[in-house]
């Protein structure tokens, strides 16, 4: 019955109406590092993996020509779609590196910015996702990979999933009646269901199901569909076990394994940002109240730092809408509790605040979530982001209503949005490049002693926002010490070593001076080079004289 | 005459019959000696005699390589005929993680090498080979085991694998390792003899040994820890060598990283070795028992392996020391211990996982304890070492200390215990505890649950209407579904099914409540495949009950049970 359903409408799904946001459908794979062909000088294309249907996922990476090459500058690793149905954070971000260039063009405090660091961009993670869900054809939630789960533990692998039973192209809901339903429908607009509120004597009449048929015949809807992990709950800290969406381990899956050894092997990997559907921008994460043993939060003096680079984000978005969600198991979070980095996640949209209707039916204001959302359908999306219940003949459940909300209509934005929201995101990439630490030498000099012996001294410094290492990348360790080496033979070093490790360097002009006492003939010269993980590197030769 | 000599012949006859059968010492199809230990070519060569010369029992299958490209052999040991082996119960059986823990290889052929000259012998062998199936790994870290067989080590280096480890951070990797200056073979330790600022004296007893200076004392040696040179000029000796890590904390339950868990890898299975034996085990949901060997200090150990984690379910606690206890008597000085409490705890290992993650009750014997040397508890001092070694083993463990050049320290002594000891048995003791570890471990193997029913019973409740009633009995100790399997959802739930021939279910559910007055948990979808969360209890039942509607008469029918660790019945 399912499959006869599912072709019936499978043909509708071609002629139905789109939604009125991006959705897979708008993503086209073959052209999300299409950036590059028209920018070739400062975008080039990297295949950062195979997915595990062995489609490649690559990488663009932005820079302008400078004194250090593109590959091996301070690095902003930017990541979209790791969720296959956020399709505004994968076009935002294929069209954010051309967006990059043009600015760096317009401005030469943003072109020296992108001469002496680079961005990474990885517009879709989970290319199999959104293959899947543009093969469904359907509007709906897709935050998982193609790996077949055994979602509701019957030992047979997806095979409960959604249908659109109404073949418009979106899996809404369906309400049915029954006289157990704790469902009502609402005073204030009769298209918003409510629950019955019993405390307050309400009674309920309806009982809602998501749009489909129980396929297996367990008594559930749609309980166990296609797919998968999500990726964006498969990385290691605070990874939840016993949750079929997160993977059998922490990168259980190709994709998210490929992407942590990418991170790993590419050291100079300074901040991560990621577009989806976790935001840590608009409202900076609590601070750490205890480590047990990890830690549950930022480090105090971490905390600082993320809001400044949050009031960044939220002057260049002017979103406010803070996040309910738990970033368990999120790349981002793995980005920060375990590399140390500065790590970031973003979403691209948020519906504008709707005007408040001057009273509803019932006197009140447009409060709760549903009864703004529907306002937003209503005038932003002109309807478009809700479906009118309509009479349906359901094959199992008889006479029911079919509608309600167009899934993610509040999460994508609408496709004249993106460039704007792309130049945005732009705008803030440059922000956070320029409150990354760059390590600097200064002052290097040498005084002969006498006797053959030379004073070397050079002075360490760091012009970045923050420091060389976050306090977390000093707790984790995962930040290699910076080090600076005087080129000459061991023997020469009589005071100091030829190579010296670093503690990290403070953020805005903090640093240190060193001093060296070596043996070294008058009129030679010797390099002195300075090498940092994630903060650039620098390089001055010092000339030895004699004494006057 | 003819008579008498057809009567030499017949002698002769049933003479070599009776050689060939020597009850006593049977004949065996694979000679293998259990006074010596196997390199990894050894290991692997030996597991394709065995299995060459066992067809029907032992099929080997590379489940991975490791990071140095060495294949990951797995032996698959049961008798072909039966129950499919992925339907049967399993147990998962290897050893080595760390590399220089080697005798639970040994175990572990000693255990291949038992069990199919056994096979034909032993019924109680072929009672487990007949209804499970072993799935053994004698080495989950070649690379480290053959380092520490080939390369200078100590007892306790080479616990890691190969891929090289950045340990002082200083950007080069695995570039300051220990030097066999001597060139014995073995990492042995440095020692200087001083006028000024010593710190230890000779041990009065015995000066092979030293001792730290009493503070009335003047110090005449300092010791220079081991074996080694400043290879990279950091003012450091042997801070960087081979590896640097530990695959027994890169297993997904509890898993944290470096900083907290020291050894614990970029993230859970990052290592090859570990991705390839997760892979097999995570597609081996028949797998219901698992034996980790390790070395030493005789234990057998179970999680937590953490206090974070909390208790273990009771019913799960009460099967594992029901296990446990039952090896504490089988091998002399080994104790049933939990790993956080009585040892150290551990993040992400390796039987956590197996039962935390995966519902499996799995357990580590730490091998070899030095009181099985003396046959005491006592006597693990390095004095009384010294003498079991000058006696027993005719000073073969020790190396005498001679006098060496060092580019740093000029005049120093090298010597001391070489690598095969302490964490080892000697040779001559070997085969003991290979074959007290195995027999535990086939008893616990033999725990796994074995399920059996009676005839369904059959009755016409009214004209039509059949009622059906079937109870599934576990006969051994370990349940089909471990407490934390059932709690934390683990795994799918067992599956008892009817499959009628022209009747109608009607109604069916699980019979539950006090006996006599049990009572049918209907279920509303789908009656004629019960899912059983619960599982069958170890030495416990479950009962079921349909009504089938069947016009036709007395009902036919077929009977399922199927169990992911318990196995499978049908009629």
């Amino acid at each position: 019955l399912a499959q006869a359903l599912r072709a019936v409408f499978a043909s509708l799904a071609l002629v139905a109406p789109l939604a009125a946001q991006v959705t897979p459908r708008d993503v086209d794979l073959t052209a999300l590092t299409a950036a590059a062909e028209t920018r070739k000088a400062a975008i080039t294309v990297v295949e950062v993996m195979k997915s595990a249907a062995g489609a490649p996922v690559n990488a663009m990476l932005v820079g302008i020509a400078g004194q250090v090459p593109v590959a091996a500058r301070p690095r902003l690793l930017v990541v979209a779609g790791l969720e296959p149905d956020h399709a505004g954070g994968i076009l935002v971000a294929a069209r954010l590196a051309s967006d990059i260039v043009e600015l760096a063009a317009g401005d030469e405090k943003l072109r020296a910015v992108l001469e002496r660091c680079s961005v990474e961009i990885i517009p879709c993670l989970a290319v199999d996702g959104v293959a899947a869900a543009q093969a469904s054809g359907l509007v709906q939630p897709a935050r998982t990979d193609t790996r077949p789960v055994d979602d509701d533990r019957d030992g047979v692998a997806d095979e409960d999933g959604a249908e659109d039973l109404n073949g418009d192209g979106v899996v809404t809901e369906m309400r049915v009646k029954d006289p157990l339903g704790e469902w009502r429908v609402s005073e204030d607009d009769p298209r918003l269901m409510v629950r019955a509120d019993r405390a307050k004597g309400e009674v309920g009449s309806w009982r809602l199901e998501p749009e489909g048929v129980d396929d297996d015949g367990d008594g559930r809807i749609n309980e166990d569909p296609k797919g998968g992990v999500d990726f964006d709950r498969n990385f290691p800290h605070g990874w939840k076990e016993f949750d079929r969406r997160t993977g059998t381990s922490p990168c259980s899956e190709v994709e998210t394994r490929a992407l942590v050894d990418h991170v790993l092997a590419t050291r100079n990997v300074a901040a991560v940002l990621v577009l989806g559907h976790r935001d840590s921008l608009v409202e900076t994460p609590p601070a750490m109240k205890a480590a047990n043993p990890a830690p549950d939060g930022l480090e105090t003096e971490d905390r600082p730092l993320f809001e400044a680079v949050s009031e960044k984000f939220r002057k260049r978005t002017g979103f406010e809408r803070k996040s309910e969600d738990k970033p368990d198991g999120a790349f981002h979070q793995w980005a920060y509790f375990q590399q140390g980095l500065p790590a970031f996640a973003a979403k691209v949209f948020e519906p504008p605040k709707p005007p408040q209707p001057a009273s509803l039916p019932s006197g009140k204001k447009a409060e709760s979530d549903d009864a703004k959302r529907l306002v937003d359908s209503d005038t932003r999306l002109g309807g478009k982001g809700f479906v009118d219940w309509k009479p349906f003949q359901h094959p199992v459940l008889g006479a029911v209503e079919i509608g309600g909300f167009v899934p993610l209509a509040d999460v994508n934005p609408t496709a004249e949005r993106v460039p704007e929201i792309s130049r945005a995101f732009a705008q803030f990439v440059f922000d956070l490049l320029e409150m990354l630490p760059r390590a600097t030498l200064q002052d290097v000099s040498a005084r002969p002693l006498g006797g053959g012996l030379h004073e070397i001294t050079a002075v360490v410094r760091n012009e970045g926002r923050f420091p060389t290492v976050l306090r977390i990348g000093t707790r984790t360790r995962a930040v290699l010490p910076s080090r600076i080496v005087v080129d000459l033979p061991v023997e020469a070093f009589e005071l100091g070593e030829r190579r010296t490790l670093l503690e990290p360097l403070g953020a805005a002009g903090q640093g240190r001076k060193l001093r060296w006492i070596v043996r070294a003939g008058a009129g030679t010269t010797a390099p002195v080079r300075l090498w940092t993980e994630k903060a650039g590197e620098a390089a001055a030769d010092v000339t030895f004289t004699e004494p006057k | 005459m003819k008579s008498l000599r057809a009567l030499i012949a017949a002698g002769a006859v049933v003479t070599a019959f009776a050689a060939a059968q020597n009850p006593v010492s049977p004949k065996c199809k694979v000679d293998l000696a259990f006074n010596r230990y196997y390199d990894y070519g050894e290991i692997v060569a030996t597991m394709k005699k065995i299995a060459d010369a066992h067809p029907g029992l032992v099929t080997l299958e590379s489940i991975g390589k490791s990071w140095e490209g060495r294949d990951l052999w797995v032996a698959v040991v049961a008798s072909r005929q039966g129950t499919p082996l992925e339907r049967r119960p399993a147990m998962w059986i290897d050893a080595n993680v760390h590399g220089n823990e080697v005798q639970g290889s040994e175990v572990c052929l000693y255990t291949l090498w038992y069990l199919t000259e056994n096979y034909p012998r032993n019924e109680k062998v072929r009672e487990l080979l007949d209804r499970a199936v072993l799935y053994v790994l004698p080495s989950q870290n070649p690379d480290g085991r053959d380092w520490w067989f080939h390369g200078p080590n100590t007892p306790n280096s080479s616990r890691s694998g190969k891929a090289p480890i950045d340990d002082d951070r200083d950007g080069v990797a695995d570039e300051d390792p220990p030097n066999d200056l001597d060139g014995d073979g073995s990492i042995t330790s440095m020692r200087k003899k001083v006028e000024k600022g010593g710190t230890h004296v000779p041990d009065p007893d015995d000066p092979r040994l030293l001792r730290p200076a009493r503070p009335d004392q003047v110090g005449t040696y300092v010791v220079l820890g081991l074996e080694g040179i400043d290879d990279d000029g950091d003012g450091q000796i042997n801070e960087d060598g081979p590896g640097g890590y530990d695959m027994n904390r890169n297993w997904p339950s509890d898993w944290q990283p470096n900083y907290i868990q020291g050894g614990a890898g970029a993230y859970p299975l990052s290592h090859p070795e570990c991705r390839a034996i997760a892979d097999f085990i995570l597609a081996h949901g028949n797998i219901a028992a698992l034996q980790s060997f390790h070395n030493a200090g005789g234990m057998i150990l179970r999680g937590p392996g953490a206090q974070s984690f909390g208790d273990y379910p009771g019913d799960d606690v009460e099967v594992y020391d029901r296990i446990g206890r039952t090896g504490e008597e089988m091998i002399p000085f080994y104790r049933y211990l939990v790993i956080w409490k009585d040892l150290y705890t551990v993040r992400g290992g390796f039987v956590t996982w197996g039962y935390e993650g995966l519902g499996i009750f799995s357990l580590t014997n730490e091998l070899w304890t030095t009181p099985q040397y003396t046959g005491k508890p006592d006597g693990q001092t390095d004095l009384a070492r010294l003498k079991w070694d000058d006696r027993v083993e005719l000073g073969e463990k020790f190396v005498e200390w001679k006098p060496f050049r060092h580019p740093l320290f000029g005049d120093v002594e090298i010597g001391g215990w070489k690598k095969d000891t302490n964490r080892v048995p000697p040779t001559f003791m070997l085969e003991e505890l290979c074959h007290r570890n195995m027999a535990f471990t086939l008893y616990h193997a033999s725990e796994m649950p074995k399920l059996e029913w009676d005839p369904p019973e059959v009755a016409e409740v009214s004209p039509g209407l059949w009622r059906v009633r079937v109870e599934i009995r576990n006969a051994r100790t370990i349940p089909t579904r471990s407490a934390i399997a059932i709690q934390k959802k683990i795994g799918t739930p067992d599956r008892l099914s009817i499959l009628p021939k022209g009747c109608k279910v009607l109604s069916g559910g699980r019979r539950v409540g006090p006996f006599g007055r049990e009572k049918v948990e209907h279920v509303e979808h789908h009656p004629e495949r019960l899912l059983l969360e619960g599982g069958v209890r170890g030495h416990a039942s479950v009962r079921a009950e349909w009504l089938l509607s069947c016009p036709a008469g007395r009902p036919e029918f077929g009977l399922r049970f199927e169990a992911d660790k318990g196995g499978l019945l049908e009629r």
